[in-house]
């Protein structure tokens, strides 16, 4: 009798712990539930708060004031296009492995001289004119810098880097171009022919027996 | 077997020379696309001051809208194109057609653009930065240069001082070279004001 009743008070104890550890487990999965809605709940309250406050809408404005005029007189008579890879070091030294970020760059290099600084000397004599034309230089170096196109290697060019990677571009062109005799040897060319398209018109109808020479004055 | 060895041996070469010649890619030899003769006579040379805004909102409610201002001197060379100057005779007058002035070129004073230029507002420090980007920085000095742009080829003050300018550098030479004639010859100059 004893241990039949022992039995029943173990098997009732039993049942007691399984109801209770079928509550835990059932409180474990509304807690678990739970937290899968809070996320749930809040990842779409920061969607629409995205969407409401989050434009990332990017906007440009410029404004461009007049500040000074200079009275210039440069005859370019050759230009030569230029699209160019310049190249930044870690701090500026030139070794392979060292490089930064490439640069890409459009460049336009013109070439002639001051307009102003022709001299023209007359030998009625030997019905010459001589149109003595300054040496030639290097009228414009301009590198477009809306289209400077980056390439990363180390480092991603930071904001601010726009106009390091400009003069780098500026500089790579004019090294590019300093020594290049066919160059200087085009616009000269192409000067003398433009003056002389302008002037014979007018010198044949002067006086037709005159010719037009071309001299170099010497540099400063 | 042999044959997948071999597969397997051409796919690696294949995959080896691929990284090279995207290496070698990096670096291009400059290409020198022409030289083209111009004749192109600039008379005024313009200075201006350049301030471009950009603006770029949070993506995310976590961010930060951005500002980046930069002020900077832009230039721009106006003139003529002296192949365009038309001389004829009649009598004893010479009648010179000159074209309109036009912008000629535009760039920007590297001495004029440096750090001290650029200024931002500050972004987070850790998480969620709204970055701007060196490619919108250049978008940005773009659309300041294509305004500069925009006013000098629509100040026709400036353009018809450039001509007038332009003229008085040729006058110089004409009357200089009329002296091998016993003639005397008057000048009369035609202002071109449209574009050919």
């Amino acid at each position: 009798m004893e241990v039949k009743e022992m039995e029943n008070q173990t098997s009732q104890k039993n049942r007691k712990t399984k109801k209770v550890k079928q509550k835990n487990t059932d409180n474990k999965k509304i807690k678990i539930k739970n937290i899968f809605a809070f996320i749930i709940v809040s990842l779409v309250f920061v969607i629409v708060l995205n969407v409401l406050f989050g434009r990332g809408k990017t906007t440009i404005t410029a404004t461009s004031t007049l500040t000074k005029i200079s009275e210039i007189s440069e005859l370019s008579t050759a230009e030569y296009t230029y699209n160019g890879i310049a190249v930044k070091y870690k701090n500026d030294k030139e070794k392979k492995g060292n490089e930064e970020y490439y640069v890409s760059y459009e460049g336009k290099v013109t070439a002639g001289f001051d307009f102003n600084e022709i001299t023209i000397e007359i030998n009625k004599k030997s019905k010459k004119i001589y149109m003595i034309l300054p040496e030639i230089e290097i009228n414009n170096v301009n590198v477009d810098i809306g289209k400077l196109d980056y390439l990363k290697v180390k480092k991603t060019p930071e904001s601010g880097e726009s106009q390091n990677a400009y003069k780098l571009c500026k500089e790579d062109l004019e090294n590019d171009i300093r020594n290049d005799t066919d160059f200087y040897n085009t616009a000269k060319q192409n000067a003398e022919n433009t003056l002389i398209a302008f002037m014979n018109p007018w010198i044949n109808n002067l006086n037709s027996d005159y010719t037009i020479e071309f001299k170099t004055k010497e540099a400063k | 077997m042999k044959k997948i060895k071999i597969l397997i041996i051409g796919l690696f070469v294949i995959a080896l020379l691929s990284g090279c010649s995207l290496k070698s890619n990096e670096k291009k030899e400059l290409d020198i696309s022409q030289i083209r003769t111009i004749s192109d006579l600039a008379t005024i040379e313009t200075y201006y001051h350049n301030v471009a805004k950009l603006n770029k909102e949070k993506s995310n409610i976590f961010a930060q809208d951005r500002e980046l201002w930069i002020e900077y001197t832009g230039t721009g060379k106006v003139g003529i194109e002296m192949s365009k100057v038309d001389m004829k005779m009649s009598g004893n007058k010479v009648i010179i057609t000159i074209p309109p002035a036009k912008l000629l070129s535009f760039s920007v004073d590297e001495n004029k653009i440096s750090d001290d230029n650029y200024y931002y507002n500050s972004d987070n420090k850790w998480l969620f930065k709204n970055e701007i980007s060196i490619e919108e920085e250049t978008a940005a000095i773009n659309v300041a240069q294509e305004n500069m742009k925009k006013d000098i080829e629509g100040n026709t003050a400036l353009l018809n001082q450039a001509q007038n300018r332009a003229k008085d550098l040729i006058e110089k030479y004409i009357i200089q070279i009329s002296s091998i004639s016993e003639k005397e010859y008057k000048i009369e100059w035609i202002y071109d004001k449209n574009e050919n």
